[in-house]
């Protein structure tokens, strides 16, 4: 329908065009088929022709009937022709439409293959986006990553500073003791020298205490022992006693530390130690409390 | 840094020197009292109080006791004028008032009649320096033992503070002789507590009565009557005053001494010629004879276990003491080894020394025979000192002695501090006995 359609359209701006190019033959003589293709713009021209003789119009009337025979015999002819072209466009446009059809699906296949194409390309599209987003996630993660990576980075940078701000401070935490220590050694070594020397002294005092307080015991002991009464005693007896004294010699307590057994052997050393009272010490409360008087032990084997 | 080091270890060794010291020193005032000194034992005996302030006290109790421990020469009584306070209650008593006296034991006490007509004696003995009570006892008492009592008391502070039973509450036996106005004598014998009061007589005699002998029971005695003109040895009941001839042989029949167990007497007889030393079985009336010499053998003593009997001879020239132990084959050994005259062997009652009368030189003393080494130590100190006889306790030994004023009985204690007389008698008095301890 469509083909018919256009055939006749064809067909018909076929005629005119055929037409034109017949009266531009008539003006114009040309070669018809010298510039076929250039006749429709000299068409404008044919208006300005109007005013021509008209024997010669006739003449060329007839030359144009002549022509016209002439032309229906060689329109016959041509439409034989034509017809025969028409056979021959038909069976060209048949082919053409064969081809068009081919063309047709070709292009309808184009189209298929575009649209698959296309769709390919959405689906390509598509993955890409979809890459795209996974790469984007990805670098995300990445990014994450990287971001955590630095995070872990900065957090042991500031770690690793923080060690070493710990170093430091350890460090300076040992020199300062170190420093103590050297200190305290020097210091030490001074005090070691000076109780050397207090020492020394000491030992000068300690032997004179030491015969100070022989002498002491020897009086205590004659002080004691005048007191202490055997009368009526079994031999081989012992007790030790305990003696608590006070500056200037004053027996304060008296204590059976170790017993005779015999309670009569005890209470006579306890009696002589308290007749003895105050017992024979140094006036001078400094070399009692240094001799450490306040506490005797006297131990009773007559 | 080398020289710190050094220093470092020179003081760490002073110190631990130096740490040495101290710590000896702290404990280390060690003083050994290895002398004494043998002192009678200061003691004060506060006059007992007295629960009827309105009478006269029965009896002067701390007098008594004053006595008996003043006598026993181991104690230093307090003279009553130099008390500085009397209390009679604990509470009253102010120790330091005495301990500023040097005095070491309080006596105080308290003499009570009570409802029923009876006593009541109530003591305490108080150690001065330590401000507490050694003792203290209530004892009644009926008037007749009240001296006894004080006695007993006297006994229970003599254990107290020497640790031996005391021997006052025990009692004595003697023979007295009082000259006659028309020239005979009167011979007794008696009884008394051993501070000599109350004597009591036993026996009269015209004729000589000689060697009284305690039972090891206190019951009973033994002694040497010439009533009948010849010797006879009598054993008395002392409460009853029953007797018993239990020998009278031709002869000497004297010196009779009691065997520990009581079961046999030791004797010296004559009836087989001259003086020998037997021992009587009492039971059976048997005679055993423990010695066989032309010399005299007289004054047997037993020894504590009864195995040895120690006596008088002079075998050997003069007087000296022999023993033999009567459970073997009966020889005899000299046993005392000083000086021209010992005799009057008694065994003291541990039975490790013998008292005897140590002649020398027209002189004669109380001596200690130490029976092992034959040495005599000399306790009295007189110039006519006879007739030992230990105190139950062996502590002290009662004697005769013979002065100007005639025979007394007197005492000292074996470590010779103290002799005393006893209370004088009337007229002479002779060969005291010193009973044995009396069941309380």
């Amino acid at each position: 329908m469509q083909l018919s359609w256009l055939v006749k359209a064809r067909s018909f701006s076929c005629s005119i065009l055929l037409h034109i190019v017949a009266a531009i033959l008539l003006f114009v003589s040309f070669d018809f088929f010298a510039v076929p293709i250039r006749q429709p713009k000299n068409n404008i021209n044919i208006v300005n022709a109007v005013s021509v003789d008209k024997k010669q119009v006739e003449q060329e009337l007839q030359r144009l009937k002549n022509l016209d025979e002439e032309k229906k015999q060689a329109e016959q002819k041509q439409l034989a022709e034509l017809e025969k072209q028409a056979q021959e466009l038909k069976k060209l446009r048949e082919e053409e439409e064969q081809k068009l059809k081919e063309t047709q699906k070709k292009k309808e296949e184009e189209q298929k293959r575009r649209e698959d194409e296309q769709k390919k390309l959405v689906q390509l599209e598509k993955e890409k986006a979809k890459l795209e987003k996974q790469r984007k996630v990805e670098e995300e993660k990445k990014k994450q990553v990287v971001e955590e990576r630095k995070k872990a980075e900065a957090e042991k940078k500031r770690l690793e500073e923080e060690k070493l701000r710990a170093e430091e401070t350890r460090k300076k935490e040992e020199e300062a003791k170190r420093k103590a220590e050297e200190e305290k050694k020097q210091l030490a070594a001074e005090q070691a020298l000076q109780e050397e020397l207090a020492a020394e002294k000491a030992e000068n005092q300690r032997q004179q205490d030491a015969s100070l307080l022989d002498k002491i015991a020897a009086g205590i002991k004659r002080s004691v022992g005048k007191n202490f009464n055997k009368t009526g005693l079994s031999e081989n007896l012992a007790a030790t006693l305990r003696v608590k004294l006070l500056p200037g010699g004053d027996v304060v307590d008296v204590s059976v530390e170790k017993s005779s057994g015999n309670d009569i052997f005890d209470r006579r050393a306890v009696t002589a130690v308290q007749k003895a009272s105050p017992l024979p010490v140094p006036d001078d409360l400094e070399t009692f409390e240094r001799l450490n008087l306040r506490d005797i032990t006297f131990i009773f084997e007559p | 840094m080398d020289s710190v080091l050094r220093k470092n270890l020179y003081r760490i060794i002073l110190s631990l020197f130096a740490g040495l010291f101290m710590s000896a020193q702290v404990h280390a005032i060690e003083i050994i009292i290895d002398k004494g000194v043998e002192n009678p034992i200061p003691v004060a005996i506060v006059p007992f109080g007295w629960s009827q302030a309105s009478a006269v006290a029965p009896i002067d109790i701390a007098g008594i006791i004053g006595n008996d421990l003043a006598r026993s020469a181991r104690f230093a009584t307090m003279e009553e004028k130099d008390l500085p306070q009397r209390p009679s209650t604990f509470n009253d008593v102010n120790f330091k008032d005495w301990r500023l006296l040097g005095m070491e034991n309080l006596v105080i006490g308290q003499l009570t009649l009570t409802s029923s007509g009876e006593y009541e004696i109530e003591f305490r003995l108080l150690d001065i320096y330590k401000g507490k009570q050694i003792a203290g006892f209530r004892i009644p008492a009926s008037s007749q033992q009240l001296r006894q009592t004080a006695h007993e008391i006297s006994d229970i502070i003599y254990e107290k503070l020497i640790g031996i039973r005391g021997a006052f509450a025990t009692r004595i036996v003697y023979i007295t002789v009082i000259k006659n106005r028309d020239g005979s004598k009167k011979y007794t014998l008696q009884i008394a507590d051993a501070d000599g009061y109350n004597p009591q007589i036993l026996l009269e005699s015209s004729e000589p009565l000689l060697s009284p002998a305690w039972s090891p029971d206190g019951k009973k005695l033994a002694y040497v009557s010439f009533e009948s003109k010849t010797s006879v040895v009598y054993i008395q009941d002392i409460l009853t005053g029953k007797r018993e001839k239990v020998a009278s042989n031709p002869g000497i029949n004297s010196a009779p001494a009691w065997s520990p167990d009581g079961s046999r007497l030791a004797l010296t007889l004559s009836k087989d010629g001259n003086p020998e030393i037997y021992i009587l079985h009492i039971g059976s009336k048997l005679l055993q004879r423990v010695t066989n010499n032309p010399a005299i053998d007289t004054e047997p003593t037993w020894s504590n276990d009864g195995k040895t009997l120690a006596f008088t001879s002079d075998r050997g020239g003069s007087p000296q003491i022999y023993s033999t132990r009567i459970d073997t084959d009966g020889q005899v050994k000299r046993i005392s080894f000083t000086g021209s005259y010992n005799a009057g062997p008694v065994y003291s009652p541990d039975g490790k020394q013998i008292a005897v009368v140590h002649g020398d030189g027209g002189v004669y003393r109380i001596g200690l025979l130490d029976p092992d080494n034959g040495q005599v130590s000399l306790l009295s100190e007189s110039r006519m000192d006879e007739s030992p006889s230990f105190a139950p306790n062996g502590h002290m030994i009662i004697y005769t002695t013979t002065g100007a004023r005639g025979t007394a009985l007197a005492a000292i204690s074996i470590d010779g501090n103290v002799h005393q007389r006893l209370a004088l008698q009337e007229g002479e008095v002779r060969e005291p006995a010193w009973g044995p301890f009396q069941s309380r």
